[in-house]
Formats: C-alpha cells, structure tokens, sequence
C-alpha cells in the first residue's frame, strides 16, 4: 500500500474523525455506553500510534517529504516523535477518563472521548502542519475542544473558572499568532513555511519594500508571544497554576504535555526554517536563554511554596518549559536534540505525574499535600508511579529525565555563543527543584496519614501508571533509540552529524565523567 | 490637497475607534453592544477602502450580521436591565498607557519599514477568486473547519445540557 507522504497526516485524522463522530452518535442515541467509547477512542490511538510507526519505517513507501509551496503537511520525523509522544499522552488520559468522572455529578463521560478525540486531531495536524493556514486551523481545532474539557466538571466553580481563564489566554494567544502570521503574508505573499526561507532574501526587492527587519522582527516577536503562551514559558504562564489546578486533573495531564509539545512543534519549524533566511537572521540566542532562565527560575522557586500537589506540577511544568528552551537557545543539533528529547520524556513524566496525583486527589478529596500523607501505605500503584515520575522530572540518574537534561547542559555548554552561565543556573535549578519534588515524596511515604483505610484503584488508572512508569523506566534504562530518533528530528533542521555520531560522543563524555 | 479617501479614511477611523470606546465605557450593556456593532460596520468601511470587497462584505455578514446581533440576543436573554456599577479600576491608566505606547509602537515599525504590499496595484480579488483558492488550494483546511464547527457544537452543548442523574 501506498501513501503519499504529503497526504499521510489527512489519513490519521480522517480515521480519528471517524472515531470522534462514532463515539458522538454513540452519545445521543441514549446508551451512553462509555466502556465503548473508551475502548473506540483507545482503539482509534493505538491505531494511529501504529500508522506513525510504520510510515516512520517506510512500509508505505517514502518516509519523509520535501513540502513545496502546495503541500499542507511536512512529513518527517519531528512530526513522527511528536505525533507518538502525543498520542500516548491521550490514550494514557483516555484510559483513566471512565474512572476519573464516574463519581462526578452531571457529566457524560462520553462526550469526554470525543472532546478528547476532537482535540488529538488538531494536535496531530498542528505537529504535521507546513503551511501557517493550516498551521492555524490545526491550532484552533486544538484549542476549542479542550477549553470545554478544562470545564468539564460543569458543577464545580474551580472548574468553570479555569476554563474561562484558559479560553481569554488562549483566545489571546491565537489572536496573536494571527496577527504575526498575516504580518509574515504581507512580507513574502505565500503561507507555505518551506517556501517563505527562500522568499525571505526576495523580500528586500520587493516593489516599494526597501526595509524587511522591522515587520519581520515585529512578526518574529508576536510568534514568540503566541507560542510561548501555549508553551508555558515566563513572561507567558500567568493562566497556568489557576487553570491546572482547576481544570480536572486529568485533563490538565493533557494540557501541560500534549498541548505543549504539539505547540513545540511548529514554534520550531518557524523559527528554525522560516526564519532562517540568510537576509533576516535575528539572533535570539540570548532572548530564549533569557525567556529560558526566568522561566526555569520562577517555576522551580515559585514551587517550592506551594502547599497544593496540582499547583506543585504546574509550576513544574513552568520550569520544565525552562529547559526546554535552553535547547532553542544554544541552537545546533545537540541543542534541538536535547530539546526533542526532553519534551518526549517530559510528556510520559508530567501526564504519569498528573494522572497519579489525579487517582490520589480523587480518592481523598483534596489536592493539599497534607492529605497525601501516608498515602503510600493505603494504595500500591499511585504513589509508586508518582514518586518514579517525580524523580525523573527531577533528574535523577537511572530514570529518563535524567539523559534529556544531561543533553540539554551538554548543548549549553558546548554552544559556539558560550552558554556556560545557562547551563550553570539549569544546574542549580535542577538542584531547588528536587527540594519540591521530593517533598511530595515524603509526605506520601514518610508521614502519618489521619486514615490507613486502603483505596480503591481502578483498572483503568492503573494500566496507564504502569504503562507511563514502564517508559520511564525503559527510556532511562536503555535511551540510546529515543536519542537516535531526536537526532534525527534535529537533522530536519540542521544536519552536523549523524546520530550515530552524536551517540558516540555523548558516551566519550559519559566515560570521562 | 486632502482627497475623498483620506476623508474617508478619517471618518470612518473615528466611526471605529469611536464606536469602540463606546462600547467599552458605556453602563448600559445593551448600548455596548450596539456600539460594537457600528465598530464592526468601520472596520468593514476601512476594508472597502483597501480594495477587499469580499472581506468587508464578509465582516458585514458575520461580524454585524452574526456576531453582534447574537451579543444583543445574549444580553437581553441574560441580564434584566443590569447597570455594571461603577467600579475603581485602579489599573486603567496603566493599562491605558501600554495600550497606546503599543500602538505607536506597532505605528512606528510600520512606517519605518515602508510598509507596502507585495500586490500593491495589483488586481483586486474577486469572490470567484477567493472561492477557487479555497476549493483548489485550501480545501483541506476548509474541511477542519467543518470538523472544528462540529467539535465546537458537541463541545457547546455538553457545557449547556442539563443531566438529569
């Protein structure tokens, strides 16, 4: 069988449609059976997981495409680990759904799947898109379902206010997007972020153009702002505790990783393609390791104070975005690598966090850390699964977390714009942060609990903690192929080394170590 | 000499920023909306000026025609003749002062670089144009659209619908 490269992501999300549309007749036909729509919906993922796999390995002829000025989608491997990362991410989410709503007032947990179907398909053609229109249609086909899953729990004020505050940020954010967009129309006339790299030196001559910089700056700056907004980076992170912490815990395991990477994706092949011409050569090297600095830094201290488990992760969250930009910063293979790999680890690591301290916060009816104490002698799973995800985000050694972080100082450090500083303050962060992390830790294990009556988990919740903790687990035991497939992402945008050469010197420094 | 298009272009300014204001100052909620919707008929004017007669015709149809009269709806359905009291706002010189400083600055880069367009006496698109690109081109993002709408309704009617366990 073959497929087209440039028409591969239509066949993904046309099979998704088909299962969103399936699970919405499903829910006015009046069985609200949502067993079914959580086996379609994690049926419909895994599918789509398998599809990525297996156009990665070329059984359906060519692996990657050229986009030229007609093709929508950039087929390559960004979109592949990306597109995989985030379809882990929902089925994970869609596992626990049934369990999570089912002692929740005035909810039908079918529309939830498809809401949660609705909204993987923009994330899957937002990761795909090579053309800013439909990079926009993506973004929104993204954006408006999940604003009804952060209120999904109608009957709860916290629930109702964080979707308002996600809704006005995130209504912000597009306008903003928007706006630079048509602003990037205006200068080159074409839409096709592949095409626009090589109209960009063209810009100069255009008819009664005699100034490219301060439009393509002023565009440059509103992608920064709109993307930045999604990725939760300082100056942009205002909604993030509010909206997480009030939005169903579950989905806030979507938000902060499948939303943040799928917005990663593109932010990349714009600042790394589109405005990559030689004529129009910004140096943001010190802007993202500014961003990346404020972000890290206010993230990890801002959680050190916190008293509630879902605001300790989303200030993680915060922080995490901060090291991921330190691989924009440094820039060159290693740094995108480091970037890639980071997000991939970060979105298994943040969703197990949210989805373990989801289970937790269900069962005793509080997400203060003083009702997670002793939580640990009354369930098995959650507590486990929590504390491995804990610990990678943190970075300790054997767990995955560890290896992106590693890549990501090495890329500091060995920047032709000399990042040592950055990696110096990402070190110490990386020090503050285990503080918090390993606070929760203690107050499930160590502490006395008022109750040593043992909860309920369901089988749902767990499947998905032990399947997130495995990759964890796995990724940091054995990381070598997710590296490899990163460096290749990385060879997208620019092409040093091989992997296999990258591996190799990464192991040297190892060794030296 | 001023010509008739800088006449037009300064009423119909006004008529925007105006209308705009308005709809952020006045108590009466009901004003606010109809203020916003003669916003909308400027911007539709300023289109006109640029030579977009389809995006005016469509700013018309959806903005004035859709959007406000659905705010209108909304707020006689809703409030029953609620004055919004008369708040401190400590923050609105603040919030004035950045508002203005970023359109200078927006004002400023726009005429430091010249700004044209890469068709600046080219011909004007007509609707038939606009419809081939987007059954030609762009029939795909199109499509999305339909399928955005669609999640956008489910996703409506899950927040409005009342259940009944």
């Amino acid at each position: 069988m073959y497929i087209s490269p440039d028409q591969f992501p239509l066949y993904l999300a046309g099979v998704l449609a088909g299962v969103a549309l399936t699970i919405v007749l499903l829910s006015v036909t009046g069985k609200r059976s949502k067993y079914i729509a959580m086996g379609l919906s994690t049926a419909g993922f895994a599918f789509a997981i398998t599809f990525i796999v297996l156009q990665a390995l070329g059984y359906f002829g060519t692996v990657q495409n050229n986009p030229t000025s007609s093709s929508l989608f950039a087929t390559d491997w960004v979109s592949y680990i990306f597109g995989v990362a985030v379809l882990l991410v929902a089925l994970l989410v869609g596992l626990t759904a049934v369990d999570y709503f089912s002692d929740v007032i005035g909810t039908d947990v079918t529309t939830f799947y498809a809401l949660l179907v609705f909204t993987t398909i923009g994330t899957l053609l937002l990761i795909f898109s090579a053309n800013l229109l439909m990079m926009f249609v993506a973004w929104e086909m993204m954006s408006i379902p999940s604003y009804v899953l952060t209120g999904f729990k109608k009957k709860d004020p916290a629930s109702n206010e964080a979707a308002v505050k996600y809704f006005v940020i995130s209504a912000f954010s597009s306008a903003v997007l928007l706006y630079g967009i048509s602003l990037i129309y205006l200068l080159t006339g074409n839409l096709s972020i592949y095409q626009i790299v090589r109209l960009m030196p063209n810009g100069m001559t255009v008819s009664g153009m005699t100034n490219f910089q301060p439009i393509g700056l002023l565009a440059l700056t509103f992608f920064v702002a709109g993307f930045g907004i999604k990725l939760a980076a300082v100056p942009f992170h205002m909604w993030i505790p509010d909206a997480y912490q009030g939005a169903p815990t579950i989905v806030s395991a979507l938000l902060s990783t499948a939303t943040k990477g799928a917005t990663f994706a593109p932010a990349i092949r714009v600042l790394f393609v589109m405005f990559s011409s030689s004529t129009f050569q910004p140096d943001w090297t010190l802007t993202f390791a500014v961003l990346s600095v404020l972000s890290m830094t206010l993230g990890n201290f801002a959680a050190l104070t916190q008293k509630s488990v879902t605001r300790i992760l989303a200030y993680s969250s915060i922080g995490q975005a901060g090291y991921i930009l330190i691989g924009v910063a440094a820039g060159g293979q290693l740094g995108l690598t480091g970037s890639f790999f980071h997000i991939l680890n970060y979105a298994t690591m943040q969703s197990c966090a949210f989805l373990a301290a989801a289970l937790i916060i269900k069962n005793v009816g509080s997400d203060n850390l003083d009702s997670f104490n002793g939580i640990g002698k009354r369930v098995a799973v959650a507590p486990m699964a929590l504390t491995l995800s804990l610990l990678a985000l943190g970075g300790f050694p054997p767990l995955s977390g560890f290896w992106s972080k590693f890549v990501l100082f090495l890329s500091a450090f060995q920047s032709t714009s000399n990042l040592s500083w950055l990696a110096i303050v990402a070190i110490i962060n990386s020090f503050v942060s285990i503080a918090f992390y390993v606070r929760i830790v203690k107050h499930m294990y160590l502490d006395e609990g008022n109750s040593t009556t043992k909860l309920v988990e369901t089988n749902g919740f767990k499947a998905s903690l032990i399947l997130a903790s495995a990759i964890i687990v796995g990724t940091g035991i054995y990381p070598g192929p997710l590296i490899e497939f990163a460096t290749e992402a990385a060879r997208s945008f620019m092409s040093e080394i091989s992997s296999t050469q990258l591996i190799e010197r990464l192991a040297f420094i190892l060794h030296s170590l | 000499m001023i010509d008739e298009d800088t006449i037009a272009f300064v009423v119909l300014s006004v008529l925007t920023i105006g209308a705009a204001l308005l709809s952020l100052e006045t108590r009466q909620v009901v004003y606010g909306a109809i203020a916003l919707a003669f916003s909308f008929l400027g911007i539709a004017g300023l289109f006109i000026l640029l030579d977009a007669t389809f995006v005016a015709l469509f700013q018309i149809i959806v903005y004035v025609g859709a959007i406000a009269v659905l705010i209108i709806f909304t707020v006689m359905v809703v409030t029953k003749e609620v004055e919004t009291e008369a708040k401190r706002e400590p923050f609105k010189p603040l919030a004035i002062g950045i508002a203005t400083i970023v359109a200078l600055a927006v004002g400023i880069v726009a005429s430091l670089s010249n700004l044209n367009s890469k068709y600046p006496v080219g011909p004007t698109y007509a609707a038939k144009d606009i419809g081939i690109q987007l059954t030609e081109v762009y029939y795909i993002p199109l499509i999305i659209l339909g399928l955005i709408l669609g999640a956008s309704v489910v996703g409506a009617l899950t927040l409005v619908r009342t259940d009944r366990n």
